[in-house]
């Protein structure tokens, strides 16, 4: 079955190497930066030092980001997955026109120019009194996260049969029961999937944060992203790092449970 | 009243302007296996989920025990549904499928295990509780739909096309199936299949539909012996119609000129035959014979063969009379004429009773 495929290995195999050396660049050059044992950026030539990764530990200002950074991300993505399975949910129930339109609305941020969306959110944040607040930066990245929750949810969806929620029902279940028992327990690896997605989108967003904080909110990007500015700190090639580090296990991890979500009931 | 385990009453529905059950009118008795046959369309589903709450009628009600549940939301109404594809629920095991609707129900443990137990032998799947639907074939499924659907030991099993994705041996083994089940539960089945063998061999009656409308109901014998309707005579199983006009009425028999012949046709009691107005007769192709007629005892037509198709048990002959029109005899193997062949003049004939008069209007063409 696979042997028609064959010719086309060798090719297709060479380019996704190359694609991810080139994708894994910057951490050959950021690793061993923020090993240096100097104060100021290099490649180390004769030892190497932890001195920076013990510095984003003890430096207020750093654990600061990082705090500030995991709560933003843990409370936009729980918000994420809720409003990207209520969506998703919605959008499977629906028939005909409103599908479409549905869809459609549940992915605009996804669509819109993050430059657009940040904008809009900035200006929408400060006539809420949400402008430089941290619920108003969890609620800026929720936005910006939901699609990838919706489109995950959706998919763990479509391979179920539309009809158990009327088994359910006929079985006696009222409409929240059904959505408790039924649903939600079929959809779980891939709404897992959808919050981890949500959580790392969180983790390293740095457009619409920088539009909607100025001084009371400093996530890891921002922390990053001003750090460069001011003068450049092998303490920022450290922090990077950890952040690659953890992109790349959610992000595995993640996209593990999503081949579980949409993949397990192929049997039917 | 009673005795209607199910009453539907006028029920129509329309999807925007598109009227896709138009006045179905049909009571249930309690017991009873009845079967909504149509064609693909038709609307049974329909109908068949206005009962389990699914669908709500544009007009028209539904009464179960004297009582109507139209407005009743469909967990309220305890009815047992076996789903198109059979829906069961993919994280739960056979046993957690078929316990759901009793922990729904508040049973305690013990008493839900061996409801359980009991259900999953009734359906002959004890042994594969622990499975999960996935691991399971699509008989194996149907049986797990089954078992959940009587669980909590419903009034009214509501069946959609139970068999619908099953080979043709499975099938005969499920019929069978369900047949058994219904004589020892003597719960009331209302089954729907686009399947004329499955909805003779397994119904007390049926219910035939077409193009949302109840067209005709009766026992599957009354149904294939005497149809009322030209729907009914062509839809279940196969039927030769003849139109003509009626001549002559004598000796309890109607002449009718077919154009190729006139026919000798028995009147039975409902026959609403006249003189001089048209008449459509059906005709079973085993009825037929093919030999002269018997003066005084035989009516029939003088034909050529067309078409011989060998099916086994029985001989297909297609025979073309006078006017060009075609007609289909059923013939027994065994004794089958070796000596005829295409372009064979031959002699049809049957006895008067064999015509079935049919209202020509009935399914809505003239
Ligand atoms: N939700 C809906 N919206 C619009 N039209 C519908 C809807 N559900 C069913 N219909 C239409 O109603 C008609 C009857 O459908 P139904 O499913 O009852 O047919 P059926 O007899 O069960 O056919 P089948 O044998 O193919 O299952 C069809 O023409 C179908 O297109
Ligand atoms: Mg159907």
């Amino acid at each position: 079955m696979d042997e028609h495929r064959l010719p086309l290995r060798r090719p297709f195999l060479i380019a996704a190497v190359l694609v991810s050396v080139f994708l894994a660049l910057p951490l050959f050059v950021t690793l061993p930066v923020s090993l240096t044992p100097t104060r100021y950026v290099a490649i180390p030539t004769e030892e190497l030092s932890l001195r920076h990764y013990r510095e984003i530990l003890t430096n207020p200002l750093w654990l600061r980001a990082f705090a500030d950074s995991f709560l933003v991300a843990l409370a936009s993505a729980a918000l994420a997955l809720i409003l990207g399975t209520g969506g998703a949910v919605g959008v499977w129930r629906a028939t005909g026109f409103a599908v479409g339109a549905l869809r459609a609305l549940a992915l605009l941020p996804l669509v819109a120019p993050p430059v657009v969306t940040a904008l809009a959110l900035s200006r929408a944040w400060v006539t809420l009194g949400l402008f430089d607040t941290v619920p108003g930066v969890i609620l800026a990245h929720a936005i910006v996260s939901m699609p990838f929750v919706f489109l995950t949810v959706s998919a763990g969806l479509a391979g179920l049969d539309p009809r158990i929620e009327q088994a359910a029902r006929s079985l006696g279940a009222g409409p929240m029961r059904t959505v408790a028992s039924v649903l939600l327990p079929n959809l779980v690896p891939s709404m897992a999937a959808g919050g981890l997605f949500a959580f790392i989108i969180s983790w390293d967003e740095i457009v619409v944060t920088l539009f909607v904080s100025s001084r009371s909110v400093f996530t890891l990007p921002r922390q990053i992203w001003s750090g460069i500015r001011d003068n450049i700190d092998p303490a920022v090639a450290a922090v990077s790092v950890v952040t690659i580090v953890m992109t790349v296990v959610i992000g595995t991890a993640a996209l593990a449970l999503r081949r579980i979500g949409s993949g397990q009931r192929s049997g039917r | 009243m009673s005795g209607a385990a199910l009453q539907i009453w006028g029920l129509t529905k329309d999807y925007g302007s598109t009227r896709v059950l138009d006045d179905v009118t049909l009571d249930v008795a309690a017991g009873e296996f009845l079967t909504l046959l149509g064609p693909s369309g038709s609307g049974k589903t329909t109908v068949l989920m206005a009962v389990a709450g699914f669908v709500s009628p544009t007009h028209g009600d539904i009464f179960c025990g004297g009582r109507s549940i139209a407005n009743d939301p469909a967990e309220k109404r305890d009815f047992g549904v076996v789903f198109q594809g059979y829906a069961l629920f993919p994280h739960l095991t056979v046993a957690g499928n078929v316990a759901f609707p009793l922990k729904v129900r508040g049973l305690g443990r013990a008493e839900r295990d061996a409801r359980v137990r009991e259900v999953l032998d009734l359906v002959r799947l004890d042994g594969l509780a622990d499975r999960k639907p996935r691991e399971l074939s699509g008989g194996q499924q149907q049986r797990v739909a089954l078992a959940r659907a009587l669980a909590f030991r419903p009034k009214i099993l509501l069946l959609d096309e139970p068999m619908g994705a099953l080979d043709r041996k499975l099938k005969a083994d499920l019929q069978g199936e369900l047949r058994r089940l219904h004589r020892t539960l003597g719960t009331t089945f209302v089954n729907v299949t686009h399947d004329q063998d499955e909805a003779m061999n397994l119904s007390d009656r049926i219910a035939i539909m077409d193009g949302g409308r109840l067209i005709e109901i009766g026992s599957p014998s009354s149904l294939y012996a005497r149809p009322r309707t030209r729907f009914a005579a062509g839809f279940l199983g196969r039927n030769n119609i003849l139109e003509g006009q009626v001549v002559a009425i004598e000796d309890g028999a109607a002449m009718i000129d077919v154009g190729s012949g006139i026919l000798r046709h028995a009147l039975d009691p409902s026959d609403r035959l006249a003189v001089g107005e048209a008449a459509t007769v059906a005709l079973r192709p085993e009825r037929i014979e093919i030999r002269p007629m018997r003066p005084g005892i035989d009516t029939g037509l003088d034909g050529t063969i067309i078409d011989i198709v060998t099916g086994g048990a029985t001989v297909e002959v297609l025979a073309a009379v006078s006017d060009g029109r075609t007609l289909w005899a059923t013939l027994p193997f065994h004794g089958f004429d070796a000596a005829l062949g295409r372009g064979t003049p031959i002699a049809l004939s049957w006895t008067p009773d064999a015509t079935v008069a049919i209202g020509g209007r009935s399914d809505g063409s003239p």
